[in-house]
């Protein structure tokens, strides 16, 4: 079935319809909202949580625009709305540690190499506060412009620089102290 | 030489200036070897967070082996949809119909056995089922009732549309 036929099943009544639509996009939505949260169990969780939210507004869809982006939008607020509700964020105070970051000496080892492994870095990423987190995991991870990263939040663009400049300092000063912490402990 | 700030450098690496921005920062670079540097930095550091958070091939896997069909197709009302919202709204009328039938033809009956065979029927219960058949035909409670039958299909309708998602994770 055309995807645009199943969104017209759908805004007419047809929950069944919806089925094909969740198939198609259900991968991308859970390696988001995986990268977003953390876990998998949340992941699953706010997944559903935007499919059905998706499902909710689709009166307000118009068919003529690509479904994609629109449902990204909404994960993203659905994953942006659970990071906020969890409290998870309160590992690293975004405006606080940043008081106490300051700009890397020219010639400092690059951000990944202060991380033993990929896994520490998506550590670090996920104990950013949740704004830094998220245009972190768009534009890194979605690989998303700013352009589009301020419709998906509904930032302005000049902002999204700015936080993930700020998101970058903050990375490297977790991993700074990962790096301390491990080498003091071994 | 005034030197170019590495939040400066991030938008021009992320093509986020516009051209004439863009064109003034390339032009200083190209004469400037520790901006250059800097800005390689900021590269290395953009394609490592990129490499970093990639899917592992066991997330890659949890992701792939994952169906939300059920789940969601569970957790979601059905939609109300346009025939429906009409049937609804038609709702009131017809009953309202159904009434005035029920009781034109009720108020028959009675008038007939008022004259009918029924003497002391009609003499007793008769005039009181010719009265309450009248009233019923004039619109019955619905005259009284509307406004409450109206807020009743509202919050129906209501319901059924928006009806409140359990959110398991809040």
């Amino acid at each position: 079935m055309d995807e645009r036929d199943a969104i017209r099943l759908c805004q007419g009544g047809d929950r069944d319809a919806f089925g094909p639509l969740v198939q198609r996009y259900q991968a991308q939505i859970l390696a988001l909202c995986l990268r977003m949260t953390g876990s998998r169990e949340d992941a699953a969780d706010v997944a559903q949580q935007a499919f059905v939210q998706a499902y909710k507004h689709l009166d307000g869809y118009d068919p003529e625009q690509p479904f994609r982006p629109w449902l990204f939008r909404i994960a993203t607020n659905e994953c942006i709305g659970f990071l906020r509700r969890s409290g998870r964020h309160k590992a690293v105070s975004g405006d606080a540690a940043l008081e106490q970051v300051s700009d890397p000496e020219a010639g400092a080892p690059a951000l990944v190499e202060l991380a033993e492994d990929h896994e520490q870095v998506r550590r670090a990423v996920s104990a950013l506060p949740p704004p830094y987190r998220t245009v972190v995991v768009l534009y890194y991870f979605q690989e998303l412009g700013y352009q589009d990263i301020a419709e998906q939040t509904g930032l302005p663009v000049g902002t999204i620089g700015t936080q993930l400049f700020r998101a970058k300092q903050l990375l490297r000063r977790l991993l700074t102290e990962q790096e301390v912490i491990s080498g003091a402990t071994s | 030489m005034q030197h170019l700030e590495r939040e400066a450098l991030q938008l021009y690496l992320a093509g986020a200036l516009d051209l004439p921005a863009c064109e003034a920062m390339a032009q200083h670079l190209a004469e400037c070897p520790r901006c250059s540097d800097r800005l390689a930095e900021l590269a290395a550091d953009d394609a490592g967070l990129t490499a970093a958070l990639c899917l592992s091939d066991a997330e890659r896997a949890w992701v792939e082996s994952q169906d939300l069909t059920a789940p969601v197709l569970r957790r979601i009302t059905p939609r109300l949809s346009v025939p429906l919202l009409i049937g609804c709204v038609m709702l009131l009328p017809g009953i309202w119909a159904f009434n005035l039938i029920v009781g034109l033809g009720a108020g028959w009956l009675a008038g007939q056995s008022t004259f009918g065979l029924l003497i002391n029927f009609g003499r007793t219960l008769g005039p009181v089922l010719l009265r309450f058949a009248l009233w019923l035909a004039q619109g019955g409670l619905l005259t009284r009732l509307w406004p409450l039958l109206i807020l009743g299909a509202v919050l129906g309708f209501w319901y059924l549309n928006h009806q409140k998602e359990t959110n398991d994770y809040a």
